[in-house]
């Protein structure tokens, strides 16, 4: 007993007396609470991986291709974490970090939040913009629904170009999606349409629509082929829209099975 | 009654709910019909342009002022109409002509409310020249804005005011040449036919000293009055094709309305100024001047 006691007071010694030792017990007992949970979380976690390639098209500036790459991690059923990067033909990139986290499971669905952090850099105007979105969410087996506000910067490059005069703010802008699909996610194919003011790696203003149809089949071994297409109108919320331009992607989605 | 049912007559009523309260005022069926397509209408202003002569004004101090207001919104039905002296076009128009440093007047879009060609010919009748209250005669500048194109009413505008997307020279006495772009963003888009316009214009950039460009469709998200939460912008990509396009060509000022509020935004060496509306709710309506020399400065005056 003696000894046990011993090893304890020599570990918590060890570590958080070198580290931190303004630390009390408790919030030792706390700290190794969590760090254990995490542990256990990420022995459980999964990866996904999705790519695919998009042709885009507006009026004003003509056809583009881009390719996507994006990976999830699941830490835990209610948090995940992504990264996402997509380059285009017209020189733009776009970076993506997202988290999501499941507030509130129930039978009729599940209520969850999205923090996303997006930059876009167009070297070829001297631009870039960075973006957070902040989002209340809740999404059943047909349905998903998202609601919530975007700030976004846009700076010049350099970003202290003009002695840093030109640091665009704009804050909360609302942002909404309402996506329905024929069956749940577990389905082997499924088809869905989509209306929502921004996408993987584009935030819009709130008054321009991204109205889109999508779908997907399992090959089986976490492997799934994904399709999109959708258009892109100006003017909506002017009461005065008209076609814009369009866009669709094939992409895969590879989730390794445990 | 099922719940299904029940949710599919609410959804039916409120959908009857927000035509109706649309009906002749707001076109909300133009969220998903397009009336008027703003490649067409620019193919329309240029075969204009083409067929009549150039807008220049002569001989004009190298030292000049120009005023600049938008969002008039004339309608029968929300009975915002000329009232002779009282009429807030009226008062600016009039305030123009009897400022000598002044040498013309810009209407930044959204000229009516409603559906109909009553606004427009309402809006020509406040900008008739009174010799009795007004000393000049100054012409006023017209652009597009996304109201003027409701219930296919552009064809309205192009029987008044003939033209969106055209150009005003201003030349001095001392030879100095100032160049004024109007442009046509009805759709909340300048569209590529008109892009592709402007870069041509701005492309003699250097024969000018300064260059100013006039649209409807302000550029950016605000912050401080939500009410204006619906107004659309561009599309994203155009808005920074258009503002590097405004840097690269050096362009001194963009003068907009269409938020119903006044702000100014600086971003690549252009500043962007948005006048707010002349009537629809606005208690003190303000307008622009921007008075041109060897700098140019704006301030807002109260009308």
């Amino acid at each position: 007993m003696k000894k046990w006691n011993q090893r304890v007071k020599f570990q918590s010694k060890g570590f958080f007396a070198y580290f931190c030792p303004q630390i009390p017990t408790p919030m030792k007992k706390v700290f190794i609470t969590f760090a254990l949970l995490l542990f256990a979380f990420t022995a459980r976690a999964q990866w996904t991986l999705q790519t695919y390639a998009e042709h885009d098209y507006t009026r004003t500036e003509g056809s583009s291709a881009s390719l996507a790459l994006k990976a999830n991690y699941q830490i835990a059923s209610f948090v995940n974490v992504g990264f996402g990067y997509q380059g285009t033909t017209l020189n733009r990139h776009s970076t993506c970090l997202q988290g999501q986290f499941n507030l509130l499971q129930a039978k009729c669905g599940t209520l969850y939040f999205e923090n996303r952090y997006l930059h876009r850099l167009f070297p070829n105007y001297d631009l870039q913009e960075f973006n957070a979105l902040f989002e209340f969410g809740w999404r059943n087996r047909h349905f998903n629904f998202q609601l919530g506000l975007t700030n976004r910067f846009t700076a010049p490059i350099p970003l202290r170009q003009n002695g840093g005069m030109d640091v665009n703010f704009e804050p909360m802008n609302p942002t909404f999606c309402i996506e329905g699909h024929l069956f749940d996610q577990e389905h082997a194919w499924n088809l869905g349409a989509r209306v929502s003011n921004y996408r993987d790696f584009v935030i819009e203003r709130f008054t321009l629509f991204f109205y889109s149809i999508d779908g997907y089949y399992d090959f089986g071994n976490g492997l799934r082929l994904t399709a999109e297409a959708g258009l892109h109108p100006c003017g909506v919320l002017n009461l005065s829209s008209q076609y814009n331009g369009w866009f669709g992607n094939v992409g895969l989605i590879w989730k390794p099975k445990k | 009654m099922n719940v299904m049912k029940k949710l599919h007559l609410i959804l039916l009523v409120a959908a009857a709910a927000i035509f109706a309260t649309g009906c002749n005022r707001l076109d909300i069926a133009g969220m998903v019909v397009n009336r008027s397509d703003t490649e067409e209408r620019v193919a329309d202003w240029l075969d204009y342009n083409a067929q009549n002569e150039p807008r220049v004004i002569e001989d004009v101090p190298d030292e000049y002022r120009v005023y600049s207001c938008s969002d008039s919104h004339y309608s029968e039905r929300d009975s915002i109409v000329p009232q002779g002296e009282k009429d807030r076009l009226y008062k600016y128009i009039t305030a123009e002509r009897n400022d000598p440093k002044a040498i013309f007047a810009i209407h930044a879009g959204d000229m009516v409310n409603e559906s109909g060609e009553a606004g427009f010919k309402m809006t020509q009748e406040a900008l008739n020249y009174n010799p009795e209250t007004q000393t000049e005669n100054d012409p006023c500048f017209m652009v597009l804005g996304n109201h003027d194109v409701y219930y296919d009413c552009a064809k309205y505008f192009k029987q008044y005011f003939h033209t969106s997307t055209y150009t005003v020279t201003v030349k001095t006495v001392s030879g100095y040449q100032d160049l004024f772009i109007f442009l046509d963003s009805g759709n909340g888009t300048h569209g590529k036919r008109q892009l592709d316009w402007l870069e041509e214009q701005l492309s003699h950039r250097e024969d000018y000293r300064h260059c100013f460009v006039i649209s409807h469709n302000w550029l950016f998200r605000t912050s401080y009055n939500y009410t204006t939460t619906p107004a659309a912008n561009l599309p994203q990509d155009e808005q920074y094709a258009f503002m590097d396009l405004m840097s690269r060509s050096n362009v001194e000022m963009v003068i907009m309305g269409h938020f119903h509020m006044r702000e100014q935004r600086q971003f690549g060496g252009v500043m962007y100024v948005m006048t707010d509306n002349l009537n629809e709710g606005r208690i003190n309506p303000t307008y622009l001047m921007v008075d041109v020399g060897e700098n140019v400065f704006f301030t807002y005056k109260e009308l």
